[in-house]
Parts: structure tokens; sequence; C-alpha cells
């Protein structure tokens, strides 16, 4: 079946067509989801009220973007609300980017995709980003791991390409600042 | 800042970066595993299905809501019909009105009593 078709299939009720979507685009959103979020319960759980936005909220779909980017739109939006809300603030409090007494980051155990990862760069990264404002680590996440060209992220962000790119240069500034002392020159 | 001087500063910062920061960047860039979950589909059509389950009964409340304000409504306009009351606007209310202004108090109730029974005299 062709993916062109899917929103209008999905818009018809059609829930066959919507479990395709799911499967498709699940790693998708997972994936995005662990870059903001590091509990994969949490990570699960928001994949799931992602995809149930996705079926509640279809209607509002016109085709003017990609697919994909109207999904990471979504992830994107949920993960920020779902840190905002702090859900589950002890876990928050004692996650990678929380600072110590020092203004450090802390290295947090619990990170998703640095216990994938395993490695020391990707948990310190981890940290700093999660202390950077909502846009500058949303444009990072996107370019840099997601692999979006500033484009794509743009339209995703609802932006112009020029401000993205500026976001991402103060996230990579922002970054080698707070890393400095974790690292030789 | 417009967008050649924005790539400049780019270019200038990512020169500076050390190899370290680098290699921090591509480290956390190695891809998130998605975890196996076979069951994952069923389980966010389960959530729809109760989602529609609950908004359809929420739709039928509201249908009830709306038919009991509607009833309670019809039923006191007509007790007040039956009561004999008069609403706010009516031609007889503003004649009442008037009849209080000239002093013609007894008459509140229906002022073409006055009338009527001025005229059968």
């Amino acid at each position: 079946m062709d993916k062109q078709h899917w929103p209008e299939l999905i818009k018809n009720g059609d829930r066959e067509t919507f479990r395709e979507l799911i499967n498709e685009y699940r790693p998708l959103v997972y994936r995005t989801a662990a870059r903001f979020l590091t509990n994969p319960d949490d990570c699960d759980d928001l994949t799931q009220e992602v995809f149930i936005e996705i079926w509640n909220s279809i209607h509002h779909f016109r085709g003017e973007a990609a697919l994909s980017t109207w999904i990471y739109r979504i992830t994107v939006n949920k993960s920020l609300n779902h840190l905002r809300k702090g859900k589950r603030l002890g876990w928050f409090l004692s996650r990678p980017g929380h600072q110590s007494d020092d203004g450090e980051p802390v290295s947090g155990p619990d990170a998703t995709s640095s216990k994938l990862l395993n490695n020391e760069g990707a948990r310190l990264i981890d940290a700093a980003l999660a202390q950077l404002p909502d846009k500058q680590r949303t444009a990072f996440i996107l370019t840099q791991a997601e692999g979006l060209s500033q484009k794509q992220a743009a339209g995703v962000m609802n932006m112009s390409e020029s401000a993205v790119e500026s976001l991402i240069h103060r996230a990579r500034t922002s970054l080698r600042k707070k890393l400095k002392n974790y690292y030789t020159n | 800042m417009n967008q050649t001087d924005a790539n400049k500063q780019n270019s200038r910062v990512q020169a500076q970066a050390s190899p370290g920061f680098d290699a921090f960047v591509e480290q956390w860039r190695q891809p998130v595993v998605v975890p196996d979950d076979p069951t994952f589909a069923d389980r966010v059509m389960n959530r729809i299905n109760k989602q529609a389950a609950v908004f359809s009964l929420r739709k039928n409340y509201k249908w009830m809501a709306a038919a009991a304000v509607v009833t309670v409504a019809a039923g006191i306009g007509l007790g007040r019909l039956l009561d004999g009351g008069y609403s706010g606007t009516s031609d007889t209310n503003q004649i009442v009105s008037a009849a209080y202004d000239l002093g013609l108090s007894g008459y509140e109730t229906n002022p073409y009593e006055f009338l009527i029974q001025d005229s059968n005299e």
C-alpha cells in the first residue's frame, strides 16, 4: 500500500492502515523520545501517546509537510511537555542533567541512550544537553542524532532554516563550554 | 546574523572544537537501540478502542444532559404560563408598569379587566 494514501485511509477510520503506520514509524518515535527522556518506560508510554495523538488528530494533517515531519513534531512536543510536567520528579532530579553543587553535570547511570551506547562521551553529552533550552536541544537532537537536514528540522520546529542553524551553533557552543573540563584540547 | 555569517561562525566553532569534544558527539550520535515489541501496535489499538468507547459514552451523557436541561426549562416555562405569570417584555407587562405609574393600583394582574368592567358598566 502506498504510504501517500495512509493519512486519507486513516482519516476514514482504517485501523489496519493505522497499524501499518505504527509499525513503520515506531522506531522513529521511540528513538526521538529516547533522546529527550532517559527512562525506558517513559519512552514506551510516550511512544504510545504519540500514536494515540496521531489517530485523534489525523484530520488536522493536510499533507503540506511530509508525514514523518508531522510525526516528529508531535513526538518533540510530547517529549518536551512530558519533561515540563515533571511527572516523575524524583527521577528527574537524579537524571544526568541535574547539576551538582559546583555546577557541573552529574553523570547519571540511568540514561537510555547512554546505557545502550555504554560510553562516557555519550553520557556527558546527554547530561549537558538536558541543561540546554528546549529549542537548542531540539535542533541539536534532530540534526545531529536523527540526521535531519536543517530544512527538515526547520519544518518540524516551524521555524526558518537560519533560526535552526543559529540554534545548532548556540547549542554546540554551550555544550563545549559545559564539557570543557571533560575533554582535552 | 545572516546565513553566510552563521556558516562562517559555525565552521569557526567546529574548527576550534577539540577532537575530544567531537568524539563525544560522535559517541552520543550512535543510534538508540529500539527494543523489539511485537505487541506494541495491539496495545495502542486497545487504548484507542477504549477511548472510543468512553467518548461514545460521554456523547450519550451529553445528549442526556442536554435533554434534561431542555425538559427542565420547558417545565419552568409551562409552570409560569399556568400560573398566569407574565414575562418581562410583554405588552401586558408594560401596561401594568404604566398603570402603576399612573397610580391605578389593583389592575396589575390584568389591566384589561378595568376596561372590560368599565365598558360593561
